[in-house]
């Protein structure tokens, strides 16, 4: 990733050009990566905020680097982490008490909250998509979201090369069961979008 | 496509990135297609694959545009109060105050630009005043046409030049040699407008105080026209000929498409807002060799500033507000005061007047109906905002309302 260097460099130099465009290519993945965390929007733009505000402040400090993405990502998962554990102290919400895991949530999962009736199909995939722990939700989202390679996600979540692997890999098993035992029919729309 | 892929199980598929690109956001599409056609067997553990990438893909939870924007101008502003040395928790409340220094500040962009252009244009008619009475029409053999409406109009077709949908002008029989760098050009002075449609078709509606230089006809491999002050453009679709407006220290490049480009000399900045279509913006500078251009998406804005050389580019839910004086009001949102007094100078060939120690951080968001007299237009932006006129021949004064100070701004 030459072109994050160069843009790094630019950034560590003090050029605004490059500050917003870091800003602008990255904001939503870090937000999009925030809303799996936690539900509360406000947070999550706070922490984006203040994040930036701080890169700047110490930008001349900053080391070189070549993804930048995963240097965000990085940062902001630190940041976000202890704000939830300061809240969590406050409020003392059982749910987030874990150190230092995370709670990631998807889409088609809340989608699946929202609606009242679901389909025999719908709530495999649902129990399917509940089985996978914290960790392997971690992963999962790193690698289909963010698209990182194995030893970005296991400096992230200090995890070894092997476990993270093989966490990665039974979640998927256990998810492709659960998908075979469906007709995929609720795919089908996802498909057609795909297709056009 | 590799053919390790063949040994792999569905699950190892929808880990491999390549992969996860492909279903995610169709790269090499193709490759991977016929990849899948000349191995049949193969099929069913991709489309196996392709269901767990689509299960765990996640395209919702976009932030809103505006949020987007919100949080920028809040790391700007941020950024201003470091530079200045002391660091401020920065509060949701900080809305009306630091919106008038970012707006003066808008530095950072997403801005690119390249290559050293020449093409630097002056206008022969650059002498003429900008408070005279009428707009003009200056012919490439420099002969002067008064264009006597306050709002007129100007069609190019084949080879003559229509004025006001009357009065004729035959460029053959005026002798004009109908090459390129020959120029026409049209003065619109403030309290002016004037619309013009070009050889190619492409309609350009000039607003008060600008000048625009356009050839009789274009030339083989692009149309290139100059502007200096404010267009609006709807230009004639023809992808083998670009179209090039040149402003001071920029040219913007399109194909076919609607969008309005605000160049002022006495402005801070260059806006380039467009509407639909795609644009192109670059720096016409040596010092911008290694820029690159900048593309806008239809609602947005690019604002370069011309001191610091570098561009921002602004989603604009309310781009027709940009265009709004083609249609003869001008609708304003979240501007202040100043930039409001700028454009009705320019729009009504007045001058407002107020003390060094006169300040304002009001933001205004509305609509005035140019056809309006200015003094109703002035009574309206009292009503909404903390400042009174008193108007003495094209002289308006601003003072302070004091007592009562309703502040519009939401």
């Amino acid at each position: 990733m030459k072109m994050d260097k160069n843009i790094w460099g630019e950034f560590k130099k003090g050029n605004s050009e490059a500050t917003s465009h870091i800003y602008n290519r990255h904001v939503q993945i870090l937000y999009r990566y925030g809303k799996k965390i936690t539900s509360d929007s406000e947070l999550i733009k706070d922490t984006i905020q203040e994040l930036f505000l701080d890169l700047i402040r110490t930008r001349h400090n900053l080391s070189e680097l070549d993804n930048i993405q995963f240097y965000l990502i990085k940062a902001f998962r630190r940041r976000i982490l202890a704000e939830l554990k300061k809240n969590t102290l406050v409020e003392k919400i059982e749910d987030r008490t874990s150190s230092s895991e995370l709670t990631i949530t998807y889409s088609y999962e809340e989608e699946l909250i929202r609606k009242e009736h679901l389909t025999h199909r719908e709530k495999i995939v649902q129990k399917g998509l509940k089985a996978l722990t914290p960790k392997q939700r971690e992963i999962l989202f790193y690698r289909f979201t963010c698209n990182f390679d194995y030893s970005q996600i296991c400096e992230l979540m200090s995890l070894k090369y092997d476990s993270a692997r093989k966490m990665t890999f039974r979640a998927l098993q256990s998810l492709k069961q659960c998908l075979s035992k469906t007709d995929f029919n609720f795919f089908v729309i996802h498909f057609q979008l795909f297709e056009i | 496509m590799e053919k390790k892929y063949l040994k792999y199980t569905a699950e190892e598929l929808a880990q491999d990135l390549r992969f996860i690109r492909w279903v995610n956001k169709g790269e090499n599409e193709s490759r991977w297609r016929q990849f899948v056609n000349e191995y049949p067997d193969f099929e069913l553990k991709v489309k196996t694959a392709k269901k767990l990438v689509q299960l765990l893909d996640d395209s919702h939870q976009e932030l809103e545009k505006q949020e987007v924007n919100r949080i920028w101008k809040k790391i700007r502003e941020g950024e201003l109060n470091q530079q200045h040395g002391k660091r401020i928790q920065l509060t949701r409340l900080l809305k009306y105050a630091a919106v008038l220094v970012l707006l003066l500040a808008l530095g950072g962009g997403v801005s690119f630009f390249f290559f050293y252009d020449s093409s630097a244009y002056h206008f022969s008619g650059s002498e003429i005043d900008m408070h005279s009475a009428q707009s003009k029409l200056i012919l490439s053999n420099g002969n002067e046409v008064d264009l006597e409406r306050d709002h007129s109009t100007i069609a190019l077709k084949d080879e003559s030049i229509k004025i006001n949908n009357d009065s004729i002008i035959n460029l053959k029989q005026s002798q004009l040699e109908l090459v390129e760098e020959k120029l026409n050009e049209v003065v619109v002075p403030y309290g002016k407008r004037t619309e013009l449609v070009l050889d190619d078709g492409t309609k350009v509606w000039l607003n008060a105080g600008s000048r625009f230089a356009f050839p009789a006809k274009f030339a083989e491999d692009s149309r290139t026209v100059y502007l200096e002050g404010e267009a609006y453009f709807e230009v004639a679709h023809n992808p083998q000929k670009a179209f090039l407006v040149n402003v001071n220290k920029l040219q913007v490049r399109v194909l076919g498409t609607r969008f309005n480009v605000s160049a002022y000399n006495s402005d801070e900045t260059i806006e380039t807002v467009l509407i639909e279509g795609k644009v192109a913006i670059k720096e016409k500078s040596k010092l911008a060799a290694f820029k690159k251009d900048i593309y806008l998406e239809p609602n947005q804005k690019a604002i370069f500033n011309k001191d610091k050389r570098n561009s921002v580019v602004w989603e604009d839910s309310k781009v027709e507000n940009a265009i709004g004086w083609v249609n003869g009001w001008f609708s304003f949102s979240q501007d202040n005061l100043f930039h409001v007094f700028k454009r009705l100078e320019r729009y009504y060939n007045v001058q407002f007047r107020y003390d060094e120690s006169f300040m304002s951080n009001e933001l205004l968001t509305g609509k005035l109906d140019m056809s309006e007299s200015l003094d109703e237009v002035l009574s309206y932006i009292t009503n909404m905002s903390a400042v009174e006129f008193r108007t003495e021949k094209d002289i308006i004064y601003v003072t302070k309302k004091y007592n009562k100070i309703p502040l519009i701004n939401k």
